[in-house]
């Protein structure tokens, strides 16, 4: 009986609170229902938080073991990336005591100075990788490349001041673009992409997905 | 090597495409050109929906977006706020994003002039950064106050008078999202229009707007801006250039550079198939 | 054509509802259907009907039907890929991007996990290395299990190493930036990238391109779908990675299952076309019926 419950337990209690979901969105129910309903969405919210910890603790425990290793060519990254979570947990909590909160001076100025520019840096990365594949994969090879490489030309137009000037009508027909064909284009696959979810979801519930078994 | 495929091997040379494209976009923005700007009609849309709310509006925005969307999305928020603070809004800011905490100190930072007419607690609060973006939407829409007790600095909100106005889904003129990516879009229209018909609008990126154009055609949301251009428009409608009007000429440079290149690789392609055929080679890709 | 219309007004009682919510909605005033909460009822139907189908297939399933899934390049690429990279000595990369696993993006995650099964089952069959890296922390045990298994069910136990097993982290650039710089240092002659992607896509793409790698990718993120077919060698679109999952487990369930979602796009395909007559013919809208 307990090893039945152990192996069925934890899918049986999903499935159960995933059903009682599922009645509180669709149904009218009665009001302490409703009210419980509400108090599980907030202690999922909670559950958020813990996640982020988990996270944390994760990286901390996963790159000590280069660190003690000294395992080549990773440990000196290892290193780097313990001395500034440590230095951000530090400040960050200090910064909490002082009241400050996140415009504690010290955890501002980390942000401000390491990880604003980083993260902004590694997503302009992108426009030079845009640049060099648009150049390598925009080949006319035949009429539906010819056509793609129209369109894009018409989209990137209307994009740009350089397009108003040379025709202002690009920026019209850019938008009708956008909102018909590209939005036509797009919806099958938000439509596909939902549906696979929702058979995920099924298989899951009924012990059917292997994944990771 | 004869003159096509000298011309080839330079454009296929990915590090001089890269320096070419630094000089332009870093060439445009210290002397900027100042192309004109035209204005799209889904801009203008979002424009006069904003300027056709009711007085006192409340507002609910999100502001999920980390620092590599803010080159875009920050220029909006502000014109956004510019265009709403004539009419004593009452606005809630949230943030879905882990680090929305430090955009928002940053967007508060940047329009002194928005929140310095704003005051705390009565006109605006700032509840900080909730995990779990669907199930926040999903509480949120049940009530603001009973959902977050404490506010970003600690204060309690069970005092604070924005909510006796601004705290359930039906109070709400509008939300608006902040976003860099599809998820809240879609968590959005689950939780809020599906349930509770709330309008949404919705501030992306450009990389994600013909995914969100769907929703907006459909009704689902009643307007989108999206891109840097877009928050140039809508800058340029307010009469007030910002961030987002400086950066669109470097922005234009950097795509009429990529349209050179795709023109000569493409002026080079058949030459250079021509050619290889003729040596009876592999094919040119 | 003259009575039909004369019969779809608003002075039929059965519709009343149908042209009251052509106006546009007033939070407030939301008529119901009984216990249905408004605007759910479509949902509700549609749901039961594709989770019916799906328990009707997952039964035959196990009763022995078979569910044939046509051929899928990128799947199929797979196998050669892997036997590249053995001939090159490099290693196979295989990354499934970052987020968690409670998240709207789950069933991606999952998927790419059944891929990166088979892909570990290759491995131990082919003695290839397979570097793993990920921003997902719960994925973790999982990750480490699956390829342990994976390369014990391919005849090489020994070959597993956890240090090939990389959580980088969960913050999306930082994790863009590791990848990448695995991509590189490693040399892979391999790059697989299946999963939720997003600003990254390109990233590791084009990194891969650089690197001279072979490239398979799979995404149900439409907004990362045109990267990854610009550069990618082969791309699995939206649900083609439900799929290719479905046929790397080689359950038989799995694929029945994409028997109901085939069913749920032709209902999605019957609802667009009546409603496009609804709207075109008679000036009705089926979006607002669908709303009750």
């Amino acid at each position: 009986m307990s090893s039945m419950i152990r192996r069925h337990g934890p899918y049986l209690t999903i499935t159960l609170l995933i059903v009682f979901f599922f009645i509180t969105y669709l149904f009218t129910t009665p009001q302490p229902v409703q009210l419980f309903g509400t108090q599980l969405v907030q202690w999922a919210s909670v559950v958020g938080y813990f996640a982020i910890l988990v996270g944390t603790i994760d990286i901390v425990i996963f790159h000590l073991k280069p660190l003690r290793s000294r395992e080549s060519g990773q440990w000196q990254y290892s290193a780097v990336l313990l001395i500034i979570t440590a230095i951000g947990l530090v400040t960050g909590t200090a910064g909490v005591f002082s009241g400050a909160g996140i415009n504690y001076q010290p955890f501002a100025w980390l942000y401000n100075a390491i990880y604003v520019p980083s993260n902004a840096t590694v997503y302009a990365i992108l426009v030079f990788y845009i640049a060099s594949a648009s150049y390598r994969a925009f080949r006319i090879k035949n009429a539906q490349a010819a056509f793609l490489v129209l369109v894009g030309f018409i989209i990137m137009f209307a994009d740009i001041g350089v397009g108003y000037v040379i025709w202002p009508g690009f920026v019209p027909l850019g938008n009708w673009i956008n909102t018909y064909p590209v939005a036509a284009a797009f919806r099958p696959i938000i439509i596909g992409s939902g549906l696979g979810v929702i058979i995920t979801g099924l298989r899951a519930l009924l012990g059917r997905d292997v994944y990771g078994r | 090597m004869n003159t096509i495929e000298k011309i080839n091997k330079f454009l296929s040379n990915r590090q001089i495409l890269y320096l070419l494209l630094l000089a332009v976009v870093l060439g445009i923005m210290l002397h900027p050109l100042g192309i004109p700007i035209g204005i799209a009609g889904q801009t203008r849309d979002v424009y006069n929906y904003v300027d056709k709310l009711p007085q006192n509006p409340k507002i609910l925005m999100d502001v999920h977006y980390d620092p590599a969307g803010a080159t875009e999305l920050q220029p909006m928020a502000g014109a956004f706020l510019r265009q709403v603070i004539v009419k004593n809004p009452k606005i809630v800011f949230f943030t879905t994003h882990n680090i929305g905490p430090i955009m928002f100190e940053r967007l508060r930072s940047y329009f002194p002039d928005v929140f310095s007419q704003l005051k705390y607690g009565d006109d605006y609060v700032n509840l900080g950064f909730l995990p779990l973006v669907e199930a926040t939407f999903a509480s949120m829409a049940k009530g603001c106050q009973e959902f977050v007790a404490r506010d970003a600095y600690g204060a309690s909100t069970a005092d604070m008078p924005i909510f006796k106005v601004a705290d359930k889904a039906a109070d709400f003129n509008v939300v608006v999202l902040l976003t860099t990516s599809t998820d809240p879009i879609e968590y959005a229209i689950r939780q809020w229009y599906t349930a509770y018909k709330m309008p949404l609008l919705f501030m992306v990126v450009a990389v994600i707007g013909p995914s969100v154009q769907p929703f907006v055609a459909s009704g689902q949301a009643v307007g989108m801006l999206s891109g840097q251009n877009a928050a140039a428009q809508y800058e340029l409608l307010l009469k007030r250039p910002g961030s987002a009007v400086a950066a669109v000429d470097a922005q234009s440079g950097a795509h009429v550079l990529i349209m050179i290149y795709i023109v000569l690789g493409n002026l080079i392609y058949w030459p250079m198939r021509k050619m290889s055929k003729k040596a009876g080679g592999t094919k040119t890709k | 054509m003259e009575s039909v219309k004369s019969i779809l007004t608003e002075d039929n009682p059965l519709l009343r509802p149908v042209f009251a919510f052509s106006a546009p909605f007033a939070v407030a005033q939301q008529p119901t259907l009984g216990i249905i909460n408004p605007g759910r009822a479509a949902t509700l139907v549609l749901l039961l009907t594709i989770f019916i189908l799906g328990y009707v297939f997952i039964t035959q399933a196990q009763k022995g039907k078979k569910f044939p899934i046509r051929k899928i390049a990128g799947f199929e690429a797979i196998k050669e890929a892997i036997g590249r990279a053995v001939e090159t000595g490099r290693p196979v990369l295989y990354t499934f991007s970052y987020g968690n696993l409670y998240g709207g993006y789950a069933p991606q995650f999952m998927a790419s996990l059944g891929i990166l099964s088979y892909v570990s089952k290759l491995a131990g069959q082919y003695d290839a290395r397979v570097i793993t890296t990920f921003g997902v922390p719960e994925a973790i045990p999982m990750v480490e299990e699956i390829m342990r298994e994976g390369y014990r069910i391919g005849g090489r136990p020994d070959a597993y190493t956890q240090n090939d097993v990389r959580y980088q982290t969960f913050e999306q650039f930082a994790y863009a930036a590791a990848t990448q710089a695995t991509i590189l240092r490693e040399k892979v002659a391999t790059n697989i990238m299946i999963g939720p992607f997003a600003a990254e896509a390109l990233i590791f793409a084009e990194t891969g391109a650089a690197a001279g790698a072979i490239q398979i990718a799979g995404t149900a993120r439409e907004t990362q779908v045109p990267f990854f077919v610009l550069v990618c060698d082969y791309v699995l679109i939206a649900e083609e990675m439900f799929a290719a999952a479905a046929l790397a487990t080689g359950d038989e369930s799995t694929a029945a299952v994409l028997g109901a979602e085939d069913v749920g796009k032709f209902i999605s395909i019957a609802l667009i076309l009546l409603g496009i007559g609804l709207l075109t013919l008679l000036k009705l809208n089926l979006g607002a019926l669908l709303s009750i």
